[in-house]
């Protein structure tokens, strides 16, 4: 195979691998991120609650 | 099932059977769609068919298996099939839709249309991504040109597995020996499809098809469908009841 | 503090100090990516600018060597992680081998994907055809079916300690299958192209190997990066199942 058509073929795979990896990494950093703040939300209501209860004795 | 549901004197809701059908096929699609469980099943088992045919028929060296690619393909789309004919409806019986759905003021007929519309829609799924990993592995020559002509085939076929499937899948799921009796009676009524279909293809793999070969066999195909779909018609009530 | 210590003992978040231990794992995991990063550029660099062009006749497409071969095995890797995970659940009945076990393996099917689109664009360059019935391409097949197989049967069993049991032991046959399969693959009769993707072997110039180690390097250190993540991710949503169960009520 001539050198300028395996460039691209070699181009094309690490391309894929390089995104594949940011994507993923993206991917999962936003997750992270998401998920920490709906804790973070549902632990202050239920800090909330607790207090409420604790207001209501 | 509330657009099922016939409240006569609301002219707006006059429920036709179209309605009816569209209600009971999206319900399978969209439970499908939660999990994805038998679509991703029947895919693995399709790809899996593949690799064993490969390592089944690869006896020499370089072997040429374009002569067997139709069979291979139908083969494994006849069991992938089969797999999800089971699934659907065990799963109908055992959550008690099925009871539901007969419960219901619709049409027995249209229920089996339905069924066998959401199987075929399962069934098209999963040939759309089966069908370019069949082609990478197995066949050698370009046949997109021949696109429509597979195409045609493989639609014609599927009908005709869907509604012997889905009729069969009725009766046998009330069986005791469930699982295994659905392969054994509905094999022996799927071979014409499966030997036009496998001729079919294989021409169309093999680049020796042409309309005066392949029109015969799409014809048969379409008889095939046809003379099944009204023995649907005629036999359901029979098939569902109680 | 009596909702906190409740959290630390509910089955779904034990063995950590539930957000706080999640949230310490993650400052690592940027590092560990960075670092990967770093590697694996360096390692494409060398591989590009210092090492000689293959002699054989695959060529310039030999160059693909430098991150497939290291996907290859961080798939591996990461089975093998799951392998020791499930073991490890299977004995103590801890549900964070559990979590480390999914995790594992869905990472591993990321990689072993990977490995087959790089095999197929390697086969493409070198030898003209898209797919061939090789060892190695034909054992990742047989794995991603398998690993696959994993995810169905996880989502099948609904009771909690069942499917973690069950995976588990999945997760041990599969990977003990593994080398099984790839040396069952050797009996096939060689095809047209008798490949054999590896660099000539034992003869393997210090340049390659230097730019391959530190590729293989990076491929590691991102693997166990992104399994942090990953693992913080999982016990977060037990967390946040277990919070909502409890605002519930």
């Amino acid at each position: 195979m001539p050198l300028e058509e395996a460039v691209k073929y070699v181009a094309a795979a690490y391309a894929i691998i390089w995104v594949a990896v940011v994507v993923y990494v993206i991917y999962a950093a936003r997750r992270v991120s998401g998920l920490e703040r709906q804790v973070r939300l549902l632990n202050e209501t239920l800090d909330r609650r607790e207090a409420e209860r604790e207001a209501d004795r | 099932m509330e657009s099922a549901a016939l409240p006569v004197t609301a002219p707006a809701l006059r429920v036709t059977m179209w309605r009816q059908l569209y209600a009971i096929v999206k319900k399978d699609i969209v439970s499908e769609l939660r999990t994805k469980e038998m679509l991703l099943s029947m895919f693995l088992f399709a790809v899996l068919a593949m690799v064993i045919f490969h390592f089944a028929f690869s006896v020499r060296a370089q072997t040429d298996l374009t002569y067997f690619t139709g069979g291979m393909l139908w083969v494994t789309f006849v069991f992938a099939a089969l797999l999800g004919l089971n699934r659907s409806f065990v799963h109908e019986k055992d959550e008690g839709c099925l009871d539901g759905l007969l419960l219901c003021p619709v049409d027995r007929v249209t229920i089996f249309l339905a069924k066998m519309t959401g199987n075929l829609v399962f069934l098209l799924v999963i040939q759309a991504l089966a069908v370019p990993v069949f082609t990478l592995f197995f066949v050698k020559a370009s046949y997109l040109g021949d696109l429509p002509a597979f195409l045609a085939v493989l639609v014609l076929a599927d009908l005709g597995v869907c509604s012997v499937g889905t009729l069969l899948a009725t009766i046998s799921m009330n069986t005791k020996a469930r699982d295994l009796m659905l392969p054994i009676v509905f094999l022996p009524l799927i071979i014409p499809v499966l030997i036009a279909a496998t001729s079919g293809t294989t021409a169309i793999f093999a680049q020796t098809a042409s309309l005066g070969s392949l029109g015969p066999k799409l014809l048969f195909l379409a008889a095939y469908d046809g003379i099944f779909v009204l023995a649907a018609y005629g036999t359901y009530d029979f098939a569902i009841g109680e | 503090m009596e909702r906190s210590q409740s959290l630390a003992t509910s089955p779904a978040v034990v063995g950590t100090a539930a957000g706080e231990g999640a949230v310490r794992r993650l400052v690592s995991a940027p590092a560990l990516l960075a670092a990967a990063a770093a590697c694996l550029a360096a390692g494409a660099l060398l591989g590009f600018i210092w090492a000689p062009t293959d002699a054989s006749t695959m060529g310039f497409s030999q160059k693909i060597f430098y991150y497939h071969v290291p996907v290859a095995e961080t798939a591996l890797l990461a089975f093998g992680v799951a392998f020791v995970a499930a073991i490890l659940y299977l004995r103590r009945h801890d549900a964070k081998y559990d979590r480390l076990g999914v995790v594992a393996i869905r990472l591993g099917l990321l990689f072993s994907g990977l490995v087959m689109i790089t095999g197929m664009i390697w086969g493409k360059a070198a030898w003209g055809a898209w797919w061939a019935w090789e060892p190695r391409l034909t054992t990742f097949l047989v794995v991603c079916l398998l690993y696959g197989g994993y995810f169905v049967l996880r989502s099948s069993v609904e009771e909690e300690q069942r499917r973690a049991t069950y995976a588990a032991l999945f997760a041990i046959i599969a990977f003990v299958d593994v080398p099984i399969t790839f040396l069952a693959t050797r009996f096939m009769p060689a095809g047209l192209h008798p490949v054999v993707f590896t660099s000539s072997g034992a003869q393997m110039d210090h340049r390659d190997l230097l730019a391959f180690l530190i590729s293989m390097l990076g491929m590691t250190l991102f693997f166990v990066g992104l399994l942090r993540l990953e693992v913080a991710v999982e016990r977060l949503k037990d967390e946040l199942y277990y919070l909502k169960n409890r605002l519930g009520r």
